[in-house]
């Protein structure tokens, strides 16, 4: 089983700083993780 | 009002005090610790600055990431394909080149589990109903002794007011993120 994907979410206005588990739309939502960097790549 | 010289003999007030000197040409806007895979920062564009600097401090990371920038808007990421981007990576000794023309998220640098780095990001007029532009330099390590730098510019191309972002990562981090405007007058 994968680990949850866990995410830090800050309101400006308020301050207030949550960190919670991603929602299934958040996760469907997130882009494609990139590799473009030659070094990683390899 | 962004000026004022003082001579020998001025008073300086405590108004003085407070327009001249508190309000410098970067502004604190807000700043978070954070630990996870993606970091959302909402309401910290407004019409009070056009154009913002964010620091990215990177403490903690697992495995080889390559973060991406989001626009958000009433806490919801923006997709889509509209972000174009080109940049540049610098290593000991050679230099390439990376970019996209139509991708749902900017590409912004690079970072390595054990070697902590800073991502610098400028946006240009989030807020305004124009273009979002964003640069960013990001300064790390890949191993003991490799170093890069990363520069990356592209922009938004959709006339949507943004008032967060969101940074991600494909592995697990902690570190800080600080939010600045540049103050207009």
């Amino acid at each position: 089983m994968s680990q949850p994907l866990i995410g830090t979410f800050h309101d400006a206005i308020t301050g207030e700083t949550i960190v919670r588990e991603l929602t299934a739309d958040e996760i469907a939502a997130l882009p494609e993780p990139s590799n473009e960097f030659a070094p990683f790549a390899d | 009002m962004a000026v004022k010289t003082f001579t020998a003999g001025s008073v300086l007030t405590a108004a003085d005090t407070n327009t001249y000197l508190a309000n410098s040409g970067l502004v604190y806007v807000t700043s978070t610790t954070f630990s996870g895979t993606t970091i959302n920062v909402n309401n910290c564009f407004t019409a009070t600055y056009d154009n913002y600097r964010v620091l990215v401090e990177v403490a903690t990371i697992t495995g080889n990431v390559v973060p991406v920038v989001q626009m958000r808007t009433g806490a919801t990421n923006t997709g889509g394909t509209a972000y174009l981007y080109s940049g540049a990576d610098f290593l000991p000794g050679s230099v390439s080149s990376q970019g996209s023309t139509g991708t749902s998220s900017f590409r912004v640098g690079a970072h390595s589990s054990g070697a902590a780095g800073m991502d610098i990001l400028e946006f240009y007029n989030p807020f305004a109903t124009k273009y979002t532009g964003l640069t960013s330099t990001t300064q790390g390590s890949y191993t003991p002794d490799s170093r890069f730098l990363i520069m990356v510019g592209g922009y938004l191309s959709n006339t949507t007011s943004y008032d967060g972002f969101s940074w991600q990562v494909g592995g697990s981090c902690t570190g800080t993120i600080t939010v600045y405007g540049y103050r207009k007058a």
